[in-house]
């Protein structure tokens, strides 16, 4: 899998290559309008992270552009404009997603991953993680075989952690990624610990073993063996 | 008390004034007048009489005293002494029967005999005049003064037009709006000069708002990159294996901090977007619902507080924007929570367009016009949590919507939302 990381904050697209490194993904960044211009005249790429305010020129020009020849390159828009209208625009113009600045690494991953997997037709819609499968499709989860009974918001947990699998997924980050857009103006105190902890009892009572870690306090890891 | 009254009222006082002073005036000097004239004629009569009596002296012996119409009285004769003068003649007004007289008391002497002699002229026909005169100029002045008076206000109308054009203007300046004054043309220097001021302090307060608050957005804005990095360098350094206890510690409290930072940011942009956004699109919202599912994930942190809460809904849509539905209810949600105290109580209820959210919290520690300032916080220590935010997005949420926001304490923190303004 490819990905063009088009960012001209270098301290942040060093990161986002490090956090994405380890995965099956195979990362090239652009810092500047032109040399992005360069990259995607050149190469086809599974998904490209597009900041609009870049050197040069504005990203969702890019866009257009990579619409206009028919380029079916998934992207995502990143921006710290944060403001809707670009939002709007971007995903009418043809983005996959968008995504405001600042952003935890882990939504971003799951982002990713969410993008090429809606993009790679014909693909499995079942995602297997070791005992773990879980069915995309019917958004369901079971344990070899036998269906877990889970919440909308402990599927949603799962997915997540899944799609960071190995990686060290922040409280923070969780809470943001479950309460969704419209409830982020509330204030998370226990949430995140409460939907952890009957995720990892239903995964018990089904006998899986014991994926969900939690790392220090800071967050939970979903380990694969 | 308005300019045009105020000058009105100043020349009515004068005018009243001098008409009660100058009409009973005007009253006696005539009296006066015509009284001198009546006193000249019986001064006339007399001569007349004595020339009469001296040419004609049979008359006095005709009749030992005369009453002619009424008028001349003359009396028997009197005998003065040598020593004594004959005293100056008298003028007096009598009534008679309803009727006044002007008498002339004389004495005229005809052949060494003095004769006691009253002169008399009727007074009616003069009262009649004066009254008539009088009355006639009292109407004329107070035909004028009403006059005056009318030309006077319509004059001030209209020369204060521009004025009152103004202040309307001024009224109507909203320092988060471009201002549009449109003045009416005018040809008095003061009300140019006026005109011109007024328009240069509203386009300078304006572009000083407009600078300040382009300041904040754009701080706001260019923190969002930097805290981005911050972030993932975190995120990055979280996912080393073999971390120390103070290691973890140092990253949680940074960590803890990065995130408090990108709320509160996160909030001055909301703030900013909200007041620089015209138009939200509306939908019918049903306001229990939006509570429920915004309820749910705090229901975590509302159970090991031992808050209690109660709820009344009334079923009812309200027209607005989801999306600052969502906001306002979280932000007075959290509030409430953040605000009621361990085994407080916490009331929810809506009712036909308004929503209430009340708290059993202590009394404020600030004065009520300040709790929807940013980043005023309650003193407990709990209140630290808050990014400080909250209230002043509610109330930004409710002017930019023209929804009506009340707070008042009694037994607990009330807040009303009226959605239909």
């Amino acid at each position: 899998m490819k990905l063009l990381i088009i960012e001209d904050e270098k301290a942040l697209s060093d990161s986002m290559i490090a956090y994405l490194k380890g995965e099956q993904y195979l990362c090239e960044t652009a810092y500047d309008f032109a040399s992005a211009q360069e990259k995607l005249d050149l190469y086809h790429y599974d998904c490209i992270l597009l900041d609009i305010t870049l050197p040069g020129g504005n990203g969702l020009k890019l866009l257009d552009e990579l619409i206009a020849n028919n380029q079916r390159d998934g992207v995502i828009i990143i921006s710290a404009r944060n403001s809707l209208d670009d939002k709007i625009h971007g995903l009418q113009s043809g983005a996959d997603d968008y995504l405001a600045k600042p952003f935890h690494l882990a939504e971003l991953g799951a982002r990713i991953e969410s993008v090429i997997r809606r993009r790679t037709f014909g693909g499995s819609n079942l995602l297997v993680l070791g005992d773990l499968t879980i069915d995309l499709l019917a958004k369901t989860a079971n344990v070899n075989g036998k269906e877990l009974l889970l919440t909308p918001k402990e599927y949603a947990l799962l997915l997540f952690l899944a799609a960071n699998k190995n990686k060290l997924v922040s409280k923070n980050a969780i809470a943001m990624h479950i309460l969704g857009d419209g409830a982020e103006w509330l204030s998370q105190f226990d949430l995140v610990y409460t939907h952890i902890k009957n995720l990892k009892k239903k995964l018990a009572q089904a006998g899986c073993a014991d994926y969900i870690q939690s790392r220090y306090g800071m967050g939970y890891k979903l380990r694969i063996p | 008390m308005k300019l045009l009254q105020r000058t009105v009222r100043s020349y009515l006082i004068y005018s009243l004034l001098l008409m009660l002073v100058a009409i009973p005036a005007f009253y006696f000097i005539t009296q006066a007048l015509c009284l001198q004239d009546v006193d000249d004629a019986l001064q006339d009569r007399k001569k007349q009489l004595e020339n009469l009596l001296k040419t004609h002296q049979e008359i006095l012996d005709k009749l030992p005293w005369h009453n002619i119409n009424g008028e001349i009285l003359i009396s028997p004769p009197v005998k003065l002494s040598a020593f004594t003068s004959i005293p100056a003649p008298e003028y007096t007004t009598v009534n008679e029967t309803a009727e006044p007289f002007r008498e002339l008391h004389t004495y005229l002497t005809v052949n060494h005999t003095t004769y006691p002699v009253i002169l008399r002229i009727s007074l009616i026909g003069i009262e009649d005049l004066i009254q008539g005169i009088v009355i006639t100029v009292g109407l004329i002045m107070a035909l004028i003064l009403a006059g005056l008076l009318w030309i006077n206000r319509q004059q001030s109308k209209r020369l204060w037009q521009p004025f009152y054009q103004a202040l309307e203007q001024l009224e109507q300046f909203r320092l988060n709006k471009k201002p549009a004054l449109r003045f009416a043309q005018t040809n008095i220097r003061e009300f140019e000069d006026l005109h011109r001021a007024i328009t240069q302090i509203t386009d300078r307060t304006y572009q000083t708002y407009l600078q300040q608050k382009e300041f904040t957005e754009n701080a706001a804005h260019e923190l969002q990159t930097p805290l981005a990095t911050l972030q993932a360098k975190l995120e990055l350094f979280m996912q080393e294996e073999t971390l120390s206890s103070q290691q973890v510690g140092l990253l949680q409290a940074l960590s803890e901090a990065v995130h408090r930072m990108i709320k509160l940011n996160k909030g001055l942009l909301l703030l900013a977007k909200i007041e620089n956004t015209q138009f939200w699109e509306t939908t019918p919202i049903r306001l229990p619902l939006v509570i429920k599912r915004l309820l749910d994930p705090l229901k975590n942190s509302i159970a090991p507080k031992g808050l209690t809460l109660k709820e009344h809904y009334e079923a009812s849509d309200i027209i607005a924007n989801p999306i600052l539905v969502d906001i306002l209810v979280a932000n007075l949600l959290n509030n409430a929570i953040l605000y009621a105290p361990s085994r407080g109580n916490i009331t929810i209820s809506v009712c036909s367009n308004a929503l209430e959210i009340t708290n059993s919290g202590d009394p404020l520690p600030f004065g009520e016009e300040k709790l929807f300032l940013r980043f005023q916080k309650g003193s407990h220590r709990e209140a630290a949590q808050g990014n400080g935010l909250g209230l002043a997005i509610v109330k930004q949420i409710c002017d930019t919507c023209h929804y009506t926001l009340s707070y008042q304490y009694a037994d607990g923190h009330h807040f009303k939302i009226n959605f239909s303004g």
